[in-house]
């Protein structure tokens, strides 16, 4: 085989593609020419370091890392209802209505006030993800604008 | 675990279920993150992500969609290409943000991974890591998706067809394809 028949079918030969006479005249031509061999170990290098990535490990704590996020999230959700939306002056305002008026005729109103809170959740994070996300029933399609 | 009861546990806010349901599959989207990202950082908050927004979202899953697993591998691959293309765009600055975590309390802390304290080693693969996302990246979008497929989660071109919703046939095509172009790209970069 030549140099650049050789050339061309380096990384077919690095993943064992080719049938078995193509993988065995590379392999002799390899043996014997010093520039191909060159290419050759420069890919290889390459694809050594991709096929150790591929056998890379998540990290150990990652469970309590998602354990936490999860946990946060519904915490945070509270949270920034009662600190930054515009509905929370509204409910405040409901609230102090309602324990003033409670303060006259019972209690019920700030139960009903707090019900108003938990109805609007607010998710506030994760933006760009939320559309491929948020529907589950249009699944996730791989979107190609290419070859 | 059967499909229809996992999804029904997981509905039910089993934790356990869903504490073995990361377990079994965290390390293959670790990798296939890494296909894309080729940074183990990135990688890692990329399937933290994932399974975030599955637990979030498994109220609205429907028996009949596709597999979980599919769904997983397709959410993953998206969300990993949104993260390279923002990377893109801010790749002329110094990015520390890979160090810097949101702590416990709230603030911020700086972690260096332990392979960082080999500068030898480090240097290595970084080059390595930073050639390979190089020369992948330049793949058009089909090439690069099947081919860290096959490389990363060392999928058959049937389950590849699935996940890319394509023949069977094309994915060899593709990967092949993908193959030429990638050794191109790779020789040009380790001149
Ligand atoms: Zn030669």
């Amino acid at each position: 085989m030549k140099c650049a028949q050789v050339k061309n079918k380096l990384i077919f030969y690095y993943y064992g593609d080719l049938d078995e006479s193509q993988m065995r005249q590379i392999r002799e031509h390899l043996e014997q020419c010093p520039t191909c061999r060159r290419e050759y170990n420069k890919l290889a290098l390459a694809l050594d370091y991709a096929n150790t990535e591929a056998q890379m490990s998540a990290s150990g704590d990652l469970w309590n890392k998602i354990n936490q996020r999860i946990a946060q999230t519904s915490s945070k959700k509270v949270k920034i209802l009662w600190l930054r939306s515009v509905e929370t002056i509204a409910v405040a305002a409901a609230i102090a209505l309602a324990v003033f008026i409670g303060s006259l005729i019972g209690r019920v109103y700030i139960e009903q006030s707090y019900q108003v809170a938990n109805d609007h959740e607010i998710y506030d994070d994760y933006e760009n993800l939320i559309e491929t996300f948020s529907n589950f029933n249009q699944t996730a399609y791989l979107v190609f604008d290419d070859n | 675990m059967d499909e229809e009861i996992l999804v029904k546990k997981l509905k039910a806010r089993d934790q356990k279920v869903f504490q073995d349901f990361v377990n079994e599959y965290k390390d293959k989207l670790f990798r296939l993150a890494m296909g894309f990202v080729h940074d183990s950082f990135l990688a890692e908050d990329i399937v933290q992500d994932v399974f975030v927004k599955l637990w979030q979202n498994i109220d609205s899953w429907e028996l009949g969609n596709a597999k979980l697993s599919t769904w997983l591998y397709k959410v993953t691959v998206n969300h990993a290409l949104n993260v390279v293309r923002s990377k893109k765009k801010t790749s002329n600055v110094v990015d520390i943000s890979q160090f810097v975590r949101e702590s416990d309390d709230g603030g911020i802390e700086i972690q260096i991974p332990d392979n960082e304290k080999n500068p030898h080693n480090k240097l290595e693969n970084k080059e390595l890591a930073g050639i390979l996302r190089k020369a992948i990246n330049t793949l058009p979008k089909k090439q690069r998706i099947a081919f860290v497929l096959r490389q990363y989660q060392n999928m058959s071109s049937k389950e590849i067809a699935e996940v890319m919703d394509l023949s069977v046939s094309n994915v060899d095509v593709i990967i092949h394809r993908a193959k030429k172009n990638l050794q191109k790209q790779i020789l040009k970069l380790m001149k």
